[in-house]
């Protein structure tokens, strides 16, 4: 057994393979100067998606949307088509493109923050 | 028993606190260590490379949780052991071994392992052996940790630890004896 422990103590390492300190510093490198710019991004789609939102609240509000809701509800336990008539007026209203890109925006924002890492990196 | 000295202190406060040149420091402290562990445990020299370097920007992305006070291997060792993990994982999965990868793990295995000499032969009974016991016995004989580091870097209970180097040493005794014969 003691001729084991002192093959084992003398177990043979390799050489780190050429680039491979230079790449981990490179890629740190890259981390460390696009972490601004991913953050700025996040906060830029974050802040555009609030003001869509905020715009669409608006245009909603004038449109007495609240009012139409209540008319909605009180209406459809008797008509379940008027679903299709808010629905049309809704969008009358509200532009679809409009909410494409509300939700688009939440989307991306949402996708970007998950896949802001460092595997996006091209291998060197 | 391979001994490695700490890192200074103030170099782990400087890392934590994202300092470039002190994190180059650290990795060009342990980047062999971390190397060879992974090489051992994926025997292909390319993941190896690509586990490597995973580890060591897992370390600077989660610099924050670096403890000065304690010893900053055992917690870069841990990352490494659980990147492997991962990588092996991610690769049964998709069950993909590519012939070159295949031609790539035979060729290291050749230029891993030298052709002459005892230790060429404790490197190859160590292919022969339990994993988990030569994961281990790497830990304890190539890498200078103590039992207690080594159930913290594998998650197991140190008794464990402590049976797995006795027959891991009782297998490797009987493999090498077929080497020697």
């Amino acid at each position: 057994m003691e001729k084991i422990d002192k093959q084992l103590n003398n177990l043979s390492m390799m050489e780190i393979p050429a680039g491979l300190h230079q790449s981990v510093m490179r890629k740190i490198n890259y981390y460390k100067k696009l972490q601004p710019v991913f953050f700025a991004t996040f906060i830029l789609l974050t802040l555009y998606f609030i003001i869509v939102i905020w715009q669409i609240d608006v245009k909603l509000i004038n449109a007495e949307f609240i009012d139409m809701m209540q008319d909605f509800f009180d209406v459809f336990s008797f008509n379940f088509s008027f679903i299709n008539t808010i629905l049309g007026s809704f969008f009358e209203i509200i532009s679809p493109a409009l909410v494409l890109s509300a939700v688009l925006s939440l989307a991306s924002t949402i996708y970007l923050g998950k896949k802001i890492n460092l595997y996006q990196f091209a291998k060197f | 028993m391979q001994k490695m000295e700490n890192i200074d202190k103030d170099i782990l406060i400087r890392a934590k606190k994202g300092d470039l040149d002190a994190f180059e420091y650290i990795l060009s402290f342990y980047e062999k260590a971390i190397y060879n562990y992974c090489l051992r445990i994926l025997k292909n020299s390319s993941n190896a490379k690509d586990v490597t370097q995973e580890t060591f920007i897992k370390v600077y992305t989660h610099r924050k949780l670096i403890d000065p006070e304690k010893n900053i291997k055992t917690w870069i060792f841990t990352i490494a052991t659980n990147t492997t993990y991962d990588f092996l994982r991610g690769k049964k999965r998709k069950n993909e071994i590519s012939l070159d990868e295949e031609n790539e793990t035979i060729s290291s295995f050749e230029a891993y392992y030298p052709q002459e000499g005892l230790v060429s032969d404790v490197d190859r009974a160590l292919e022969q052996i339990n994993q988990e016991y030569k994961k281990v016995l790497l830990l304890f004989y190539q890498q200078g940790f103590q039992y207690q580091e080594i159930a913290e870097i594998l998650n197991m209970p140190i008794n464990t630890v402590k049976t797995h180097i006795s027959r891991g040493k009782e297998q490797l005794k009987d493999k090498l004896k077929d080497y020697l014969a």
